[in-house]
């Protein structure tokens, strides 16, 4: 009897979860999501920056505002990934939303440069993980907030007069009003990055499980 | 003053030199393009610019004039005058690039026989549609408004 005792809490052991008290006990195999997968970021880090990266393309594909102004996609474009890199401040993070957005950006058929249009989303993307550390990834920060979004507002577009000119694309008079451009998107992507940076002031402190 | 205040100070500035630096781009792009003939000028009578066409817009006009025909030599001269926005004309001049090749029209005058037709230097050229190989006006640079 005191054998089959002994048995059972053995077989009870096994098949039961770890308590939550067990602070010891680590997540193993499929379940361990904050290991590395792709630069230093965990799985569930990847995954959140690939939900922005989806919400960058989706946004720009659904949101039409009749403003005729150049740039001025920019407000959601640069703040949504300002908010992300701003949550999660990891390298890497912006190149995984650019290159997200870009893939989708392509398979939804956005904008008339064809697979191309992906480096215009992937740049801003790629510059972002760059400046982020000069500004000590200090996002929640509505100067740095206006500052990342108004430089990779105008790294968009740089790409897109750099794939205009490679393409042969119809861009005279958006070559003619470069400057004008230029204001344009400097003041849209700002507003947009000082928004996300009072977003990211807002949500990270009640994001202290995304850790 | 913190280091990360004097980065965003020095952000700022970076962000106020790429204006001008933007506006100087486009100030030199715009006389480049003038001078080689690969912007097209389009004049009011007073003289005053109403916009400006670069080559590759007039490709597109004539993309967007004859969409699948692949035939099309360029779009018509009436075509790219809508285009630019030049109302209220009689008379019109083309004007070459050296300014010694001329070419006046009036509004009557003006149908669907007078193409603008790329070369191979990255300009265009004013040409009759009967007759594409006799060019009127080569390397067009001014299209004016007479009266």
């Amino acid at each position: 009897m005191a054998k089959t005792n002994a048995a059972m809490t053995d077989l009870t052991e096994k098949n039961d979860p770890p308590s939550k008290g067990a602070g010891s006990a680590k997540p193993t195999g499929a379940a361990d999501i904050t290991r590395r997968f792709l630069f230093r970021l965990g799985l569930a880090d990847v995954i959140r920056f690939t939900m922005f990266g989806s919400m960058v393309a989706v946004t720009n594909d659904v949101t039409r505002i009749p403003m005729q102004l150049p740039g001025h996609t920019s407000v959601w474009w640069m703040g949504i990934l300002i908010l992300g890199k701003g949550l999660i401040p990891k390298f890497g993070g912006g190149i995984i939303m650019g290159a997200v957005s870009g893939v989708l950006a392509v398979l939804l058929g956005l904008g008339k440069e064809g697979i191309f249009i992906f480096f215009k989303y992937f740049i801003p993307g790629l510059l972002l993980d760059a400046l982020a550390p000069i500004f000590f990834n200090r996002l929640n920060n509505p100067f740095v907030g206006a500052i990342c979004g108004a430089l990779i507002s105008l790294s968009k577009l740089a790409a897109a007069l750099a794939l205009g000119v490679l393409l042969d694309l119809p861009m005279g008079f958006m070559a003619m009003g470069l400057g004008y451009s230029a204001v344009t998107h400097i003041v849209f992507g700002g507003i947009g990055g000082a928004l996300a940076s009072f977003l990211v002031k807002r949500l990270k402190p009640r994001l202290t499980s995304w850790e | 003053m913190s280091s990360l205040t004097k980065r965003i100070i020095a952000g700022f500035i970076v962000i106020g030199l790429l204006i001008p630096t933007a506006y100087y781009a486009e100030r030199h792009d715009r006389e480049k393009g003038i001078q080689s003939g690969k912007v097209i000028s389009v004049k009011d009578g007073n003289g005053e610019l109403v916009s400006l066409m670069g080559t590759d817009v007039i490709r597109a006009l004539s993309k967007q004039q004859f969409p699948g025909d692949g035939q099309a030599k360029g779009p018509t001269l009436l075509y790219v005058i809508g285009a630019s926005g030049l109302t209220g004309y009689s008379t019109i001049e083309v004007t070459g690039l050296e300014g010694e090749q001329h070419f006046q029209a009036g509004r009557q005058e003006l149908d669907d026989s007078y193409v603008l037709v790329s070369n191979d230097r990255g300009t265009v050229s004013l040409v009759q549609r009967s007759s594409p190989e006799r060019v009127l006006v080569d390397e067009i640079s001014v299209i004016s408004k007479i009266n």
